[in-house]
């Protein structure tokens, strides 16, 4: 039984090792051109090869984003990019754009294309197309429900990508360039200001309508969960994560959660969703919902009021553990103190809690709390952890 | 360079002083003054073909999947009218033409995708026209019309968010308001501008316009070179539609002249040039 591939974002080649450690079959990255989310600090030439090392050492793959809609201007070295990722093992691109699909079979055949879900494919006969001249993969748009993504796999052999986790745009992909006209920023080349969230008055000719209530039009972010199970029966071949730009907390915490739940279903156990949905919730800082999977948006799949809640359970990172003395050094990310509950949770970790007693620095130094991102702390643990498990506040 | 525009009423097109009519069917097209019936679309390729105009269908909706047969259906149909172009943005389209070795009948109209010579160099080597961004300048628009295939989008008000999601009809349900917001004209102005911007509902979704039309007239002798030249007629009543149609009719055919710029003026002074002289960041300190 072919399975299907868990596609993580990296946005850089810490998060890259990360979502391979936390169970990514594929990570996709963005390099410093072609490639969209601006802000994501997109790998350079040398992290894409040390990337592609990291992944094949680890049985898994990189996929880069080539996803800008190009100007003119933008296809400067254009050549030499796709042969150099050809040559460090690149996978796969993911393009909107013809001339680069077509370029890239032309100078490197060996990577796969991927078409991005900026070209919003929603049927079979788009797929066809685009397989018909050499994609391997389309990205389905997010637009896409289940029963029209069994009724596409049923009718086209092309892979298919769709996404099950992160932001969602409020138009079609590709399609919006609200950004472009109010901030003089780009969506299609990465200068997104998320239009579709600021408040708007509503107008019929000079009459306001509805008051004082601002009219809003963003999209909670994607989160299908309760999708999964289906969309291994339709057959999807890679179900892919978004936010490249996210923190390494987010990304270790979605894949894991996706990959336990993708390996419980190949077992046959019962999913427990009450357990992954809390689980992403200790990462989720956004609002979800199911998007378009089970039909329609309803006002339950739309932002109406702002719906960031920023979480500080994040507390610190494993960088190494002493079997013999049981002391973790850690790097901190977020305040706790002495006596705070934490949860460690790894790639072979699972949750586990232990409530934190002394905490020394690199002095020896006893801490009456962590308070410094990035300070390099101590303590005892009284079971095994791991370089690059992760840990959070349990309970203060 | 053709002329070509979206009729609004079918019985007027012998006053469309134009080279080609765009006209759609309500299941396939995102967004018109006015849709039409199978029989009208009969009567409209009649009519164009008594007055030697050529016929545009516009088929730009993204499709779904369940709507593929149905589209294909209606393609068999209306190909037997002998309808010379196809406006479409979703893929399905160019399969179907495509299987028939007929693509030259096509123009891809996803305009925020057409941004590049390369990319719309690989639709003119399927004999595909291409209508570009109008969020590119005048520099790009000159540098990619070098090829034959490409249509300038050059007068009106531009499409510039297109979303399946029925955002102000969820927004009433939300607010629990009785107003009116499917297929209402709307205008949408963000809390920190002045500007207003068209919002439009259909069964098709949701479309936001730019505030101001796009004008491209003093720059009409740059990009002479165009296959055609688009006037989107989106919110535009039919007299002025055929005020600016003479506008455009004449600088095409003579050349411009700042008579008829003040006069396309008069009709509306709401005019803008985009982004023909000033180029969109990607954001500061990312440049690629």
């Amino acid at each position: 039984m072919k399975k299907v591939e868990l596609l993580a974002p990296a946005g850089n080649l810490d998060k890259l090792k990360i979502a391979i450690l936390y169970g990514a079959d594929a990570v996709y990255i963005g390099g410093k051109k072609f490639s969209l989310r601006a802000r994501a600090s997109n790998f350079d030439l040398e992290d894409i090869k040390a990337a592609c090392e990291f992944a094949s050492e680890h049985n898994s793959s990189v996929h880069v984003t080539m996803n800008i809609i190009p100007h003119d201007e933008d296809f400067d070295g254009l050549v030499e990019y796709l042969k150099y990722l050809e040559s460090v093992g690149v996978k796969a691109i993911i393009t909107s754009s013809m001339h680069i699909m077509k370029t890239a079979r032309e100078v490197a055949p060996k990577l796969e294309i991927h078409m991005s879900t900026q070209l919003s494919v929603t049927n079979s006969e788009a797929s066809n197309y685009y397989q018909s001249i050499g994609a391997s993969r389309v990205v389905l748009g997010r637009e896409v429900n289940l029963d029209q993504m069994a009724a596409i796999r049923q009718k086209t052999t092309v892979g298919l990508e769709a996404f099950i986790h992160g932001g969602m745009c409020s138009s079609y992909s590709g399609r919006c360039m609200l950004s472009n006209h109010f901030v003089n920023r780009d969506a299609n080349r990465g200068g997104c200001a998320h239009s579709c969230r600021w408040n708007y008055q509503l107008y019929q000719d000079k009459e306001e309508l509805v008051g004082d209530t601002f009219f809003n039009f963003g999209s909670k972010d994607l989160m299908a969960i309760k999708a999964i199970a289906s969309m291994l029966d339709i057959g999807i071949d890679s179900f892919k994560i978004e936010g490249r730009m996210k923190s390494e907390y987010y990304i270790a915490t979605i894949v894991r959660c996706y990959r336990n739940l993708i390996d419980d279903y190949y077992a046959g156990k019962d999913i427990d969703y009450q357990y992954y949905l809390q689980e992403l919730a200790k990462a989720e800082n956004r609002d979800t919902s199911t998007g378009f999977l089970f039909g329609d948006v309803t006002v339950n799949e739309q932002v109406y009021q702002r719906d960031e809640h920023p979480t500080k359970e994040f507390v610190g990172v494993v960088v190494d553990y002493d079997k013999n003395s049981n002391i973790a050094t850690v790097e901190q990310r977020n305040h706790f103190r002495p006596g705070n509950e934490l949860e460690f949770f790894g790639p072979n970790l699972p949750n586990t809690t232990f409530v934190v007693g002394e905490i020394w620095d690199e002095e020896g130094n006893s801490l009456d709390a962590a308070r410094h991102p990035k300070q390099i702390i101590f303590f005892k643990v009284d079971f095994e952890v791991h370089k690059n498990d992760m840990i959070r506040l349990s309970r203060v | 360079m053709m002329l070509i525009t979206e009729i609004i009423n079918y019985k007027n097109i012998p006053q469309y002083d134009v080279d080609g009519i765009i006209f759609s069917y309500i299941n396939f097209a995102t967004i018109s003054n006015k849709h039409f019936t199978f029989e009208e679309i009969n009567e409209i390729v009649r009519i164009a073909s008594d007055n030697n105009k050529k016929t545009i269908l516009k088929v730009d909706k993204i499709i779904e999947e369940n709507e593929v047969n149905a589209l294909y259906e209606f393609l068999d149909r209306v190909e037997a009218l002998d309808i010379d172009y196809y406006m479409f943005t979703d893929m399905a389209v160019l399969h179907y033409f495509k299987k028939q070795n007929r693509t030259e009948k096509l123009i891809y109209a996803a305009k925020t995708m057409n941004c590049s010579y390369n990319d719309s160099l690989f639709y003119q080597e399927l004999g595909i026209k291409v209508i570009l961004s109008n969020e590119l300048t005048l520099d790009d628009l000159k540098n990619i019309s070098q090829l034959d295939n490409i249509v300038i989008d050059g007068y009106g008000y531009s499409n510039i968010f297109y979303s399946k999601r029925q955002l102000l009809s969820l927004f009433k349900e939300h607010t629990k308001t009785d107003i009116e917001v499917h297929d209402k004209l709307l205008a949408i102005k963000e809390e920190k501008r002045n500007n207003k911007y068209s919002i439009y509902e259909n069964d098709n979704g949701t479309f936001i316009f730019t505030a101001q039309k796009y004008a491209i007239y003093k720059e009409l002798t740059a990009l002479k070179r165009c296959a055609m030249f688009k006037i989107e007629s989106v919110f535009i009543d039919e007299a002025s539609l055929l005020s600016i149609i003479a506008i455009y009719r004449n600088a095409i055919d003579h050349g411009i002249n700042e008579a008829d710029f003040e006069k396309l003026i008069s009709i509306d002074s709401n005019i803008g040039d985009s982004f023909l002289y000033k180029k969109p960041s990607i954001l500061e300190g990312d440049k690629q």
